[in-house]
């Protein structure tokens, strides 16, 4: 895998340039990374009964700590921290009620943007539905990094700030990942295949 | 070489970015978000390990933000009054949120934004743990910045930087050609947030025994949200407001108008038992 300097932009671009953002208000936040969080939940597996609660919990704290974010980490990865652990205090709190809990698939019809092309939309949607659904055959960390790395394009440092693994551990998980999901997406490949043919 | 194939790799590219949340779902979360600033621990600290008692309470329509702002301010009006001010620190509603950011080292940056206040019988709460969880703060600088992209066949660098900053410019940043500055569009608050403080602001102005103000708030409430779904809030404060003004004609036509298209409910039971439903 290529390294590159920190100080070149990267994939992570995005984040770089929220770095240079001073004092970003709440609304600022919210209205350049909702999606982003929503997402993100939805890709670590929080079930629509549960998902804007728990997209609000990860607002919530933003406003309290926002402050306090001194732009040493991208915006992104900061919130991607946040909302692990809201996602991790959920999955308790799921666990807790009803042992076999893992999670829901997400109701896409839930989404929308009419100002979008609604052929390139649904096509956008049948893939991330489709994204979600191979997601589900991966586990604990290896779908948080690959929900990181692959779908947000955040790089290594950035994964390891927001998870705590370290860069080798990050690795070594996304290739596992990444295996776990060719595997899935090529199985489902087959199945769709076989059902055309019918 | 890269575990995925090319299928794979097309998949998602194509669904990578997701579909953008519709501008009502947007409004109403943050609606949700600001009514939960707003009251507080209690909603904020129970919000997650109330989630699976009740899944119609996930999601909050403009109409339950406007009951878990305005429950504590009009339906029982014995609690606290909920306000925006302008501050130069930290926001001094504090939420009994327990699962927030892992690491610390925090260098607090003031910053004037609008923070909410809870103040009760005219005394502001003080934070219940302002300071208990620090945010990740971590330093970038020294280390390596490996890109996972950047292993993709076909995808050098450069095109992963087009994507970064298409998503950025989707979300809402621009990013400066020459010198990489953001230029960050201004905040538009919500239209919802506006209801929201007109409404708490004429229930302020009732609760300060200025019934006149209140009735004029509530007039221009209903001039620019006149189908507001915090309808049934505004007219049940009109009905308050006429009684306190001693207008008793006015506040029993209004009382009936609110019981007829709201026959039950909380609100419904203040109305009755005010001077405009007896």
């Amino acid at each position: 895998m290529t390294l590159a300097p920190a100080s070149e932009p990267t994939a992570s671009g995005e984040s770089r340039a929220e770095t240079a953002l001073e004092d970003p208000s709440f609304d600022q936040v919210y209205e350049q990374h909702v999606d982003f969080v929503f997402r993100s939940a939805r890709r670590l597996g929080v079930g629509d009964h549960a998902i804007d609660d728990v997209v609000q919990h990860v607002f919530v704290v933003v406003h309290r700590r926002l402050t306090e974010f001194e732009g040493r980490s991208s915006m992104k990865t900061w919130l991607f921290s946040i909302l692990l652990h809201a996602v991790r205090e959920h999955r308790r709190s799921m666990r807790r009620k009803s042992p076999h809990w893992w999670g829901a698939p997400a109701d896409p019809d839930l989404i929308e943007d009419s100002s979008r092309n609604p052929e390139q939309e649904a096509q956008r949607a049948e893939a991330s539905r489709t994204i979600d659904l191979l997601l589900e055959n991966l586990d604990g960390d290896k779908r948080v990094v690959f929900v990181m790395a692959e779908l947000e394009q955040m790089t290594a440092v950035e994964i390891s700030e927001a998870t705590g693994l370290d860069t080798k551990a990050v690795y070594s998980r996304l290739r596992a990942a990444r295996i776990d999901f060719e595997r899935a997406a090529s199985k489902l490949r087959k199945t769709r295949g076989m059902e055309r043919a019918i | 070489m890269s575990e995925l194939s090319p299928e794979t790799e097309d998949l998602l590219a194509r669904g990578r970015e997701g579909s953008p949340l519709s501008t009502s779902r947007r409004d109403n979360l943050k609606g949700a978000v600001l009514a939960k600033i707003a009251i507080g621990a209690g909603a904020a600290g129970t919000g997650l390990t109330a989630s699976s008692t009740s899944a119609a309470a996930w999601t909050m329509t403009t109409k339950t933000i406007g009951v878990a702002v305005l429950a504590a301010v009009i339906g029982t009006g014995t609690v606290g009054v909920v306000k925006y001010e302008r501050h130069a620190q930290p926001p001094v509603v504090s939420t009994s949120v327990n699962s927030e950011t892992p690491n610390s080292s925090p260098v607090a940056r003031p910053t004037p934004e609008i923070a909410p206040v809870v103040t009760t019988n005219s005394q502001t709460t003080q934070p219940i743990a302002q300071n208990a969880i620090a945010p990740i703060a971590p330093a970038t600088t020294s280390a390596p910045n490996p890109t996972f992209a950047s292993d993709r066949p076909n995808t050098p660098n450069s095109q992963v930087i087009v994507a970064s900053s298409n998503t950025a410019a989707n979300a809402g940043t621009n990013v400066g050609a020459s010198d990489g500055t953001p230029n960050v569009p201004p905040p538009h608050p919500s239209s919802l947030e506006e209801e929201t403080s007109l409404l708490r602001s004429a229930h302020d102005a009732l609760a300060a025994g200025d019934p006149a103000r209140a009735l004029r708030l509530l007039d221009e409430h209903a001039s620019r949200f006149p189908t507001s779904a915090l309808e049934p809030e505004r007219s049940a404060e009109r009905v308050f407001a006429f009684c306190a003004e001693q207008q008793n004609d006015a506040a029993h036509a209004a009382a009936g108008n609110f019981l007829s298209a709201h026959p039950t409910g909380p609100l419904s039971a203040r109305v009755r038992s005010s001077c405009g439903g007896r």
